[in-house]
């Protein structure tokens, strides 16, 4: 590569200068957090000068004492356990709600007859199968995850239904003019079309299965995340209630920012 | 040129679309023979069934009746035997340009090292070697059009069908891409089947056209193009050429009221 004739040896500007520049470029690097910070803040004062009581609602500094000397030996085993429960549930959610709707955009007429039990699937909120699942396998930790399970499969199913029956008629006729085999065409060019749909899916499939597990949770057994949040409550321990809610935040947060991540991973291309 | 082999054999074929309209005849007793290293164009307003022969022709699409032979055999036999060149690129955009062009070596499951290398000089010939690692994105379209083309030939088929493929391009790189096609044409010795609704480049590109109509799609005329060869942008504006032109938009005028 040939030099440019007008670059300059460049001298790093100093850090104050390269601050101001970043802010001025993406404001709400800085804005965000400090809206949060200062939210806190005027809720701490607040509460202080009205003279809350801790047992309705905790100040920020109240709840974070509690959650920084609990965390090691009461929050985060249970985190553990709910992490598993959302993780195996929905890995096994996204990878049958994919396999399924492989299947069932085969065949056209199939996709035509289960139209209305994917809407009935999709509609009914699993976690009313909780106590019923409770009667059959007791509190174990199985019951949460077959409820995660149940409840992110039909998102995952149905976004890739939508991607895979979306599929460019000219894509299909490259692949029919080639004698390519069903299988060929799902693999190299059906899943890959629908991908960014199925990440709708995947999205939206994260998003409720922390609510089904929270709600599992609060529904039965003596673990997890929710468990706690329910057992401190009716002891009127607020503040460990709250430190539960903030981990939960985090948890959720986390959980979605690595599904875009991934997805930024994988889709990499604009159509 | 009857002496030479019949390489695409088309009899009698009819296709009838229903729609909510009623029954629309795309093809009515549509015949026609390609020979050999010929280049045959099929012209015609939209609508004429010149895209659902050349579908049919490429196994995409089952005729109503009628049978197409593609050197003697029917078509499901004879796919490894054809490339399709589509409207716009048709490019796999998560796949690169080299990755797009040996995809048919993965359907036919012919992905020899030999037959990859055949796909790198075809990236060569049509001049996008620096360019192999690029995704269809980051190209032009007459780029993408390019990497189509050795698409089309990975699998060294002896026919190259080619659907309106310049249609999608602005009328210089049309131009441009036209003289190629002619060039990798000459230079590999296939037999092109092109469909065009475009009168100046069927003429420019073909040694016969095939003029068709529609409602029902039939080929009206047969019209031999005996302009010399290699063919130049500077034939465009001689009085043979021009005459050429006038004769097929005078077979297709009568037409223009049912496109309005």
């Amino acid at each position: 590569m040939k030099e440019d004739i007008l670059s300059v040896p460049t001298v790093k500007p100093p850090f104050l200068v390269r601050l101001k520049r970043g802010v001025r470029k993406n404001p709400e690097y800085i804005l965000s957090p400090l809206i949060l910070i200062l939210l806190l803040l005027f809720t701490e004062y607040l509460f202080k000068y009205l003279n809350v009581p801790t047992w309705i609602i905790p100040r920020p500094s109240i709840i974070l004492k509690a959650l920084v000397k609990n965390f090691i030996i009461i929050y985060l085993p249970e985190v553990k356990l709910t992490l598993i429960e959302l993780l195996v549930g929905y890995a096994l959610g996204v990878v049958f709600g994919i396999a399924l709707a492989a299947i069932i955009s085969q065949y056209h007429v199939l996709e035509k007859i289960v139209t209305p039990y994917i809407l009935l699937i999709a509609v009914t909120p699993m976690i009313v199968l909780v106590p019923l699942l409770i009667l059959w396998l007791g509190f174990s930790i199985s019951v949460r995850i077959i409820v995660v399970f149940v409840a992110s499969f039909p998102p995952v199913m149905m976004n890739s239904i939508t991607g895979y029956s979306n599929v460019g008629e000219l894509r299909l006729d490259l692949m029919k003019s080639l004698g390519a085999s069903q299988w060929q065409t799902f693999s190299k060019v059906k899943f890959l079309s629908g991908l960014p749909t199925t990440f709708t899916g995947v999205t939206l499939a994260a998003i409720i299965s922390l609510i089904t597990v929270v709600g599992a949770e609060f529904l039965g057994g003596s673990f997890g995340l929710g468990y706690l949040i329910i057992y401190y409550s009716s002891l009127l321990q607020t503040p460990m209630v709250f430190g539960a809610i903030v981990i939960l935040v985090i948890v959720g947060i986390s959980f979605y920012l690595g599904i875009s991540w991934l997805k930024n991973r994988i889709v990499r291309w604009t159509e | 040129m009857n002496n030479r082999n019949i390489v695409v054999e088309g009899r009698n074929l009819c296709k009838t679309f229903i729609t909510e309209r009623g029954k629309v005849e795309a093809l009515y007793e549509v015949s026609f023979d390609v020979f050999e290293k010929e280049f045959v164009a099929f012209v015609g307003p939209s609508g004429c069934g010149k895209t659902t022969a050349l579908r049919i022709v490429g196994g995409m699409l089952e005729e109503t009746s009628g049978k197409v032979k593609i050197k003697g055999k029917p078509v499901k036999e004879s796919l490894q035997n054809i490339g399709v060149v589509f409207q716009q690129a048709n490019l796999l955009p998560w796949r690169t340009v080299s990755a797009n062009v040996i995809l048919p070596l993965e359907i036919l499951n012919i992905n020899t090292p030999e037959n990859q290398k055949r796909g790198r000089e075809l990236i060569k010939m049509v001049g996008l070697e620096k360019y192999e690692k690029l995704f269809p994105s980051e190209l032009s379209g007459g780029m993408q059009q390019r990497v189509a083309i050795a698409r089309a030939l990975v699998h060294n088929p002896d026919i190259m069908l080619m659907d309106e493929p310049f249609g999608a391009l602005d009328a210089i790189t049309r131009e441009a891409m036209n003289l190629e096609i002619l060039r990798i044409w000459k230079e590999t010795g296939k037999t092109v089947v092109f469909v065009t609704h475009s009168i100046t480049e069927a003429v420019l590109l073909s040694d016969r056209v095939f003029v068709m109509t529609p409602s029902p799609g039939q080929i009206t005329e047969v019209i031999t193009i005996d302009l010399p060869r290699p063919r130049e942008v500077e034939m465009l504006t001689t009085s043979k050429f021009l005459d050429f032109e006038a004769k097929i938009r005078s077979l297709i005028k009568k037409y223009y009221a049912i496109l309005l």
